[in-house]
């Protein structure tokens, strides 16, 4: 079949043996789950063992685009990384952006699988003209920042994607990172990548990417792209970011943290910090940051970021209190793949065990602070998984099997840390989707607008439901919480936000609010059609997104994620105190306070709206079936 | 680059890599989208991106009235 939007190529390589496979997109594959999330979920399923060991040669990694990628939709620009992550033993998928996806559609793909694993340090270049394994022991013991930039250096206009030092020694949260700017694969694909000896892979080339249906297409596009142009907000967000949107010096007055206010504010950003922004292809909002310390210590630091906000959140931290320190400690994190939110809650949890005596000076090594010294020094002997740094390295399922008295103080869900502690901003579905995802605390895929602020009328709401491409049959179940008051029923809202995630994330297109909010499912769906030419309409992208969340739940629960694993943190339930402030756990809408009741019934909600048994959190035999599922029970 | 006897004024610290520009250019003229084909040059090797127009560009102006970062500044000259 010749596609339109897709390449209809595959690219099979086998690490052990050094070979090649070429394999046509499979029309069928395309009608039943579009691309992006939705065919790596399905090469996944087909090409795993779901029962192994996810630092073992048998892991399998699926890197994988979707049909809008390469064009120039806006913010069309995702790459998909399928695998079992060894932080969670959660198979599942992370999203990354810049332009890994545009570079590998141009070299003639939609995805990869890679398998096996090389003896010796590698790297994959991928390009229209050739496939090569190329020795990396050069780049043995290279950060992230230095490893892009010599692959960038010997092969010009290409996007690589790499792991840092964690990764090279298999710490098992460390992520990867694609062009230096977006982070990629908490829970570990960079350490996956260290156990195949991959340091690298580089996509460039020269295959365009046609459409079917140009005239509609430039309709559609003009039409968005004037939309954008006129948006209100669309210079500031150009100029901060997400910056833009995050209330840190709200939260950091109600500490009574006045430096930090101060050290983080849009002036110390602008005045003190911006070097440039990068934008992933096609994107009109630009959210990547480059930032130079211009004086003190750590004068002329250039550091890459997904975002200024990330080196911000350091702050956090009671004792960072320069923006210098925030940026730096970042900048280590950053370029040797820790992941900046474990390394932090890391801080948090053991400096309060160390003050009350459960760990030593002696028995770790440091004397615990959360400060910057205290950082930096843990983050070395993780990543050299050194002395106590070596139970760090194997994450928190590690610790508290040591720790096992202080598990119920972790602010964990199956093994990953939360991002987001609802009992700052209560909770809306983001916040509750990071318990029954079986990833674990993740960010992106319960997205919805319960991040407004409390107090919208609930019509409001229904308009970006109905974008969304929530059925009207749904709505009166979304309204209808386990307390009136609570105005929407969070549980059941978190299965329609998945669903809208994996519709974007199979196309390609960026869920960031920022992005999200210009797109409706109709809009999405016709984008779709006009590229690819396939007659699907919004009913088929739906179902397709229902079959891929529903085929990732069966992997999992072979690998034993059933509801007893879907649980508020116990740490949760307990108030969290911040400077003079107790704060709750909260609903989003109106202040009412979660009990365990009330958050066992929200997660009952989440998997009737799925239409699942509720008693053991897993598909039903007739949604398998609905969804032509049967063979991967 | 002068189009319509107007100069064009680049401001290459605003550019955001974002490759519209190329992606527009490229399908005007050879209807897919493919930055290598583009008759605008953007390398991004260095700290900040680099722009140029190859020798073929037709001038038709599309590239800069796609680019969303305020990278181009055209200014009317006196052709006396
Ligand atoms: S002026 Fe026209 S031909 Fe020249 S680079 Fe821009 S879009 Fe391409
Ligand atoms: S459209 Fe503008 S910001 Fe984007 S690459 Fe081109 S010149 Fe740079």
């Amino acid at each position: 079949m010749k596609f339109f939007g897709y390449t209809g190529k595959i690219l099979k390589i086998d690490l052990t043996d050094n070979e090649f496979q070429i394999i046509s997109l499979d029309e069928n594959d395309v009608n039943e789950y579009i691309g992006g999330i939705g065919i790596n979920t399905k090469l996944l399923a087909d090409n795993l063992n779901p029962n192994i060991d996810p630092l073992s040669l048998d892991n399998v990694i699926i890197i994988g685009t979707g049909p809008l990628v390469g064009t120039i939709v806006p913010g069309a620009s995702r790459t998909v990384g399928t695998t079992k992550f060894p932080a969670s033993n959660a198979i599942t998928s992370v999203c990354g952006s810049s332009a890994f996806g545009m570079n590998l559609k141009l070299a003639g793909y939609d995805h990869i699988i890679i398998t096996g694993g090389s003896e010796n340090l590698i790297y994959i270049e991928i390009s229209d003209k050739k496939i090569k394994l190329h020795d990396a022991s050069k780049l043995q013991g290279k950060d992230i920042v230095e490893t892009t930039d010599y692959l960038k250096s010997k092969n010009g206009d290409c996007s690589v994607i790499t792991n840092g030092t964690a990764g090279e020694n298999l710490v098992k949260f460390a992520m990867a990172s694609i062009d230096k700017v977006s982070t990629f694969g908490r829970a570990g694909l960079g350490a996956i990548m260290g156990s195949k000896k991959l340091k690298a892979i580089v996509a460039k080339g020269k295959s365009g990417v046609k459409i079917a249906k140009p005239k509609q297409f430039w309709e559609l596009y003009n039409k968005l792209i004037n939309r954008i142009k006129n948006y209100s907000h669309l210079k500031e967000w150009q100029k901060l970011g997400q910056l833009k949107t995050a209330p840190l010096g709200m939260l950091f007055a109600a500490v009574g943290w006045k430096q930090k206010i101060k050290q983080s504010s849009n002036r110390t950003y602008l005045k003190k910090l911006k070097k440039r922004r990068i934008a992933c292809p096609s994107c009109p909002i630009g959210d990547k940051d480059v930032l130079e310390i211009k004086e003190g210590k750590f004068k002329g630091l250039i550091n890459y970021t997904s975002s200024a906000l990330n080196d911000f959140l350091l702050f956090f931290l009671e004792d960072i209190s320069s923006y210098e320190e925030a940026v730096k400690a970042f900048d280590v994190i950053d370029r040797t793949g820790l992941d900046a939110l474990t390394m932090t809650q890391y801080l948090e949890f053991c400096t309060d065990l160390y003050r009350k005596g459960v760990i030593s000076e002696k028995e770790t090594g440091i004397q615990w602070k959360k400060d910057f010294e205290t950082l930096m020094k843990v983050c070395k002997m993780v990543i050299k998984r050194e002395g106590f740094g070596k139970i760090l390295a194997d994450g928190w399922k590690k610790l508290s099997e040591v720790y096992n008295d202080y598990e119920k103080d972790m602010l964990i869900v199956k093994g990953v840390e939360q991002v987001f502690d609802p009992r700052i901003m209560r909770l809306g579905t983001m916040e509750f989707e990071q318990v029954v995802n079986p990833k674990g605390a993740h960010v992106a895929s319960g997205g919805s607008p319960t991040y407004f602020s409390p107090g919208r009328p609930l019509e409001s709401f229904k308009t970006h439901f109905y974008r969304m491409g929530i059925p009207e049959n749904a709505m009166s179940r979304l309204f209808s919480p386990p307390l009136p008051n609570m105005g929407i029923n969070i549980g059941r809202l978190t299965r329609y936000s998945e669903d809208w995630y994996t519709v974007l994330t199979s196309l390609g297109i960026c869920a960031r609010a920022q992005i999200n909010r210009f797109y409706s499912l109709k809009l999405a769906t016709e984008f779709y059609q006009t590229v690819t030419g396939l007659e699907k309409n919004e009913e088929d992208l739906r179902k397709s997104a229902e079959r891929t969340w529903n085929l990732m739940k069966l992997l999992n629960v072979k690998v034993g994620f059933d509801r007893s694993q879907d649980k508020f943190p116990p740490a949760w339930f307990k108030p969290l105190l911040m400077g003079n402030a107790e704060l709750k756990l909260m609903d989003f809408y109106a202040g009412i306070e979660i009990t365990p009741e009330i958050a066992e019934k929200l997660i009952d909600d989440y998997y009737d709206e799925r239409g699942w048994d509720i008693k053991r959190g897993i598909p039903r035999k007739e949604k398998i079936e609905e969804l032509n599922l049967s063979k991967y029970i | 680059m002068n189009i319509d006897n107007k100069l064009l004024i680049i401001h290459e610290n605003n550019c955001t890599n974002c490759r519209t520009c190329q992606l527009r250019c490229s399908f005007l003229h050879f209807q897919e989208f493919n930055p290598s084909k583009a008759y605008i040059l953007i390398d991004s090797t260095g700290l900040f991106p680099k722009i140029s127009f190859h020798k073929d560009c037709k001038k038709c102006g599309i590239c800069i009235d796609y680019c969303l970062y305020d990278v181009f500044e055209l200014v009317e000259v006196d052709n006396q």
